[in-house]
């Protein structure tokens, strides 16, 4: 019988493993490299079990960069490690939310469209839309303006946030999984004043069963000033009223219902208006 | 078990090749697998550790030795007068040395920390690797690591131009 064939240090994936774990996350170029040394190594630290291990041996994930936005110049990505993003398009678009390794994007779209049957010329349109982006990967994905939403008539009166809707995902290498959009919006027109949220799935971004999501609290002349925060299965958005004080709209995700849970004092709000406006 | 010194409880470490080392408990128990075998009480006569030759595992003792505790003795008087500091840097300055070795010894030194857990040699190991990976070109890093190039040269080019940050 022949000898068992002595495997080269490369080859000894559960070293490989052992020593690539080590890399810092502060320098995320090394992982590229290691990944390039040759299919197997690319596989390995690719796959979900050592994007977990890595996760539990680093603890803390680090801060690859920031979005920075600009009034009238969309955002840019602002880098503190030597990490690119992809396909990152900074102009016309602003940022709704970010969590879980994916940016809730507002895009600005202008442009000709294809005319409808009955009309003989091309159309100039003007509109915007959400767009979920992963940093990592690059993707883009186009939402369609939940039907209650106008951007042109809602104004600034509403908030959004994106999610991974994994259940009990940790969020280490989740960029790729399904995620979800919570959405609220203060329709004057369809809800008499009334704020409505929407939840969106990656799976069903069009049709399925997005249930609309509403409290009986009459809310008039409100804004909301800041992205969700997320606490525990339930989204909290902030909402700023323009007398001075404000409330926070809680978005149960368990529930699928919506809920002004707290009323701010004018102090409060008017700190918090200052301190993330 | 034998005894060398009042108080101090000696274990005995057997490589396959019929070598065997006495050495303190302290000493082997900074080894997180030897240490699990003391604890369930499984270690009553001497421990055979398989895949580790008798080299490999003098120099693993060599390093357990250096980095146990200071609380013998000896250990006292020296940390006594030597300031905490010091006595890192010290230990930094050992570390640097002992890792002075040829690629071979380094990966079996790697699969003997990985085996005995010892997670300061597996540190100290794995790290003058991830430097080859940082600090080399990929033909240099699987030249090191006797790994054989499988991409297609477009497949490689893909990659590289997608992600070209980490190779500037």
């Amino acid at each position: 019988m022949a000898p068992p064939r002595v495997r080269e240090p490369g080859e000894m994936y559960e070293l490989v493993e052992e020593v690539l774990i080590r890399i810092p996350p502060d320098d995320p170029a090394g992982l590229i490299r290691a990944s390039l040394v040759c299919k197997a190594w690319c596989g390995l630290v690719s796959g979900h079990a050592f994007r977990s291990h890595y996760r539990v041996f680093h603890k803390t994930p680090p801060i690859l960069g920031f979005l920075q936005s600009w009034e009238e110049e969309g955002q840019r990505f602002v880098p503190t490690t030597r990490f690119r993003p992809r396909n990152c398009k900074p102009l016309d678009s602003s940022v709704l939310g970010c969590r879980h390794g994916r940016v809730l994007l507002m895009c600005y779209y202008d442009g000709y469209a294809d005319a409808d049957e009955n009309e003989e010329e091309d159309y100039y349109e003007e509109y915007e839309a959400m767009v979920v982006w992963d940093p990592l990967s690059g993707r883009r994905t186009k939402l369609h303006n939940p039907d209650i939403f106008n951007p042109l008539i809602n104004g600034t009166n509403y908030s959004a946030t994106v999610l991974c809707a994994a259940d009990g995902c940790n969020h280490d290498a989740c960029n790729l999984a399904p995620f979800l959009v919570a959405f609220v919006v203060l329709d004057y027109k369809v809800t008499e004043r009334r704020p409505c949220g929407r939840l969106y799935t990656h799976q069903r971004p069009r049709s399925g069963p997005h249930r609309p999501l509403f409290t009986s609290a009459l809310l008039e002349h409100l804004e909301p000033v800041w992205p969700g925060v997320l606490v525990g299965q339930a989204l909290h958005f902030l909402i700023d009223r323009y007398e001075g004080d404000g409330c926070i709209i809680k978005c149960d995700l368990g529930s699928h219902r919506l809920s002004l849970c707290v009323c701010l004092c004018e102090t409060l709000s008017s700190f918090c208006q200052k301190t993330v406006g | 078990m034998a005894t060398r010194e009042a108080g101090k409880k000696m274990i005995m470490l057997k490589s396959p090749d019929g070598m065997e080392f006495e050495v303190e408990e302290a000493v082997a128990m900074e080894s997180q697998t030897i240490r699990k075998m003391i604890e369930d009480d499984c270690a009553d006569t001497a421990i055979l550790i398989p895949n580790i030759n008798s080299k490999i595992l003098s120099r693993v003792i060599e390093y357990c030795n250096k980095h146990v505790p200071t609380t013998g003795a000896t250990g006292a008087a020296a940390s006594d007068t030597v300031a905490p500091a010091a006595l890192a840097e010290d230990l930094k300055i050992w570390d640097a040395e002992f890792i002075k070795v040829n690629r071979a010894t380094r990966f079996d030194l790697i699969q003997a920390a990985s085996y005995l857990n010892i997670k300061g040699l597996l540190d100290l190991t794995s790290q003058t690797t991830i430097d080859t990976i940082s600090d080399n070109s990929l033909e240099e890093i699987r030249s090191f690591l006797s790994t054989k190039n499988d991409y297609l040269p477009e497949e490689e080019q893909t990659i590289r131009r997608e992600n070209q940050w980490a190779f500037q």
